[in-house]
């Protein structure tokens, strides 16, 4: 049985979906959803622990691979995936009270929710990197059906742009994993298997070398194709529209979750090609990448109307950042990147919830027209200014730390300019995004709407990520710094088994 | 050889696709594309004996030659729209600029063949010819079913290159890359149903409201 837990881990969130589909009554369905994404959760979860205790496991003859690198997003999808199917219900009750979708379309969300967090799963389980890029593939499809699941023209742009532009990305991508491919049957395909030619298990080993021309090419392939789906300026532009059209919980998703699921497919190509063309190649790309993510936000969020918008340039220049900490390396590097990918995405879905009820409080989701959000909203209110003020990077919040991470290790490894640059991206969208929020927080509050929460599955999910924002801040568990310092581990390129 | 031979009637075929004026021909020049290129499959694994390239060349000819154009040209039935292909510039000058970049990109891969040492990948312009005609395609055209077949160009230029460099990736990872383009396909023939039922038209520009 427990040889089979990644197997598990998957079937259960499709099985959920299918029986969500299945299903009559919108109750019933509440029901199914609510268990099944409380035991994928606890399963991928109960694989994170055994990972940081056991170290890499394997299953069905090394079709699964979990270590500790996948076992870090493995339980980013486990925390942000429970938390907003919690928050879903309370959303998708409302909207079904407005009007603004259908039982029909109920089913559906529940159905493909369920579907994606299982495709997700896959990218952090699955041994094989063709596979790998694969299920990266299938999220975008699965996602791209949610971001479409409001018929508005807005919703059906979005999934259009998100489908067409990730989809060429990701299409870049296979050319890449083509060319590595290829160039691993041409060096050592006389004498291994071609079967395993393509696994992480295989290819994550620094005697391997393969053809550092062809491996140099198919990484650019790889790095612009999988940027596109990780959200790096010049190529992020579906990213404000999807994660704005999109249902509340599942732009927490995909902000919080999806993007470090790419994220992680990046890092295990760029580890890979790195035991060929050596990582300092590798390096500056990232570095580059990163700081024009972050350079690139800040006038987008500063001049921003739309909330979610705001937030989702904000997720561009966290993307950026954690780049950067993976350009700038070393083990502190590596560790304060996974680390920043933990804070944000607790940070950022915590946002997104607070922000989907701030837009269904109001019923808009322009910032101009949320004002005195601190009285008629007296949980998400709060929430909400502490959830910016940590995303800006404030102690004592837990982004805080990580950022604070990320310029040591940058200091220590010797590019004070990369920091410089980052820390002024990082301070100018700080006072940006503290215009918007405090415009929204404070100010009179008019008649309409009245204050009160919406109800009580809109709040308290709220309060898991707010822990999380609260605590890693001041300290962050044995546990949890082990599992990262072992993921760190893998990709300086030393055999974490 | 056979895949040589194939990839210049691949890339034929792809630039006949910037030529056409209808997106029922496209969809049957699509159609016949895949089946090439599925019975180029079927001679590789003919000549190599592998059972794996006989079950992609089975599964090339069913999905992508036959299943995903009849979703599309069903998909085009029922939104019943005036069926000429629209673009941003006109037919010539297409095919003269789409003609350009397979030059262009013979140059390029050349050089890089100098540097790589790999002028054993012989499909390696073509299969690149493809994927730029492919994306020419879907930047040049309005209509929304038009970026679907741009994609699946690329998607068989890059089954080609496969092939011609390590007899096509591992079995399971075909398979989910065939999956993932079926479900695509589906996906786009839902938007672009959608798009019309909504904007009573596919045409993109009505996709312009989502901005800075």
């Amino acid at each position: 049985m427990t040889g089979m837990l990644p197997l598990w881990t998957l079937l259960v969130p499709v099985a959920t979906g299918a029986i969500c589909y299945a299903a009559k009554g919108t109750r019933l369905i509440e029901r199914v959803h609510l268990l099944g994404s409380t035991v994928t959760s606890a399963l991928a979860l109960g694989l994170v622990w055994r990972v940081s205790r056991e170290g890499t496991l394997t299953a069905l003859e090394q079709f699964f691979l979990v270590d500790a690198l996948g076992a870090v997003v493995l339980a980013i999808i486990a925390l942000v995936g429970w938390t907003a199917s919690l928050f879903s219900i309370g959303y998708i009750r409302h909207e079904l009270q407005e009007g603004t979708l259908d039982a029909r379309q109920v089913k559906q969300y529940y159905f493909w929710y369920h579907v994606f967090l299982a495709t997700m799963l896959a990218v952090c389980m699955v041994n094989n990197m063709g596979l790998l890029w694969v299920a990266i593939e299938a999220t975008t499809i699965v996602s791209a059906f949610l971001v479409a699941l409001y018929r508005k023209g807005e919703a059906l742009e979005a999934a259009w742009k998100y489908l067409i532009l990730c989809g060429t990305g990701i299409a870049i991508a296979l050319l890449g994993v083509i060319l590595l491919y290829a160039s691993a049957v041409r060096t050592l395909g006389d004498t291994h298997d071609v079967h395993e030619l393509l696994d992480w298990s295989f290819l994550n080993n620094p005697d391997i070398q393969l053809q550092p021309g062809v491996v140099g090419l198919a990484f650019v392939f790889l790095l612009v194709g999988l940027g596109t789906k990780v959200g790096f300026a010049p190529m992020h532009f579906w990213l404000p529209d999807a994660h704005s059209q999109a249902p509340t919980p599942v732009s927490a998703l995909l902000s919080g979750v999806l993007l470090n699921c790419a994220m992680l497919v990046l890092i295990r190509f760029a580890v890979v090609a790195g035991h060929t063309i050596g990582l300092d190649e590798i390096r500056p790309l990232f570095i580059g990448a990163g700081l024009l993510s972050i350079l690139f936000a800040f006038p987008f969020i500063l001049v921003q109307q739309d909330l979610k918008r705001m937030l989702a340039f904000s997720t561009v220049e966290h993307m950026g950042i954690i780049a950067v900490a993976v350009g700038i390396g070393g083990a502190a590097g590596y560790a304060a990147a996974l680390l920043q990918m933990f804070n944000h995405a607790m940070a950022k879905s915590l946002l997104f919830m607070a922000a989907g009820n701030l837009t269904q409080k109001y019923g808009t989701k322009q910032m101009a027209r949320v004002t005195g959000a601190l009285r008629i909203l007296p949980f998400t209110g709060p929430v909400t200014l502490v959830g910016v003020l940590a995303i800006s990077g404030l102690p004592p919040f837990s982004l805080f730390t990580s950022e604070f991470s990320v310029a040591a290790a940058g200091f220590a490894g010797g590019r004070p300019w990369v920091v410089a640059f980052m820390l002024a991206g990082i301070a100018l969208i700080f006072g940006a995004m503290l215009f918007h929020a405090s415009r929204m927080m404070f100010g009179a509050a008019r008649e309409k709407p009245a204050a009160g929460e919406l109800s009580r599955w809109s709040t308290w999910p709220l309060l898991l990520p707010l822990a999380f924002v609260a605590v890693f801040g001041l300290y962050v568990p044995p546990a949890v710094s082990g599992l990262i310092r072992q993921a760190a581990a893998i990709m300086t390129g030393g055999w974490a088994s | 050889m056979i895949l040589t031979a194939t990839s210049v009637i691949l890339v034929i075929s792809a630039l006949l696709l910037v030529w056409v004026k209808s997106i029922m021909s496209s969809i049957k020049i699509l159609a016949l594309q895949s089946l090439f290129l599925g019975i180029a499959c079927l001679a590789l694994g003919a000549q190599t004996g592998s059972a794996e390239l006989y079950v992609m060349a089975v599964l090339t000819i069913l999905v992508k030659a036959i299943l995903i154009p009849f979703i599309l040209a069903a998909t085009m039935r029922k939104i019943n729209i005036r069926r000429e292909a629209e673009k941003y510039i006109g037919r010539g000058v297409s095919l003269l600029l789409a003609s350009g970049l397979v030059v262009f990109n013979y140059v390029v891969t050349e050089r890089l063949d100098l540097i790589l040492l790999v002028a054993e990948i012989q499909t390696l312009p073509h299969a690149v010819s493809m994927l730029l005609i492919g994306l020419f395609v879907m930047v040049t055209h309005k209509k929304a079913i038009m970026q679907g077949i741009g994609l699946i160009v690329i998607e068989n230029g890059l089954f080609l290159l496969a092939l011609s460099t390590a007899l096509g990736m591992p079995f399971f990872v075909e398979i989910g890359i065939f999956l993932d383009v079926l479900v695509s396909v589906i996906l786009i023939s839902i938007l672009s149903y959608r798009m019309d039922q909504t904007f009573r038209s596919i045409s993109t520009d009505w996709l312009r409201k989502l901005k800075g």
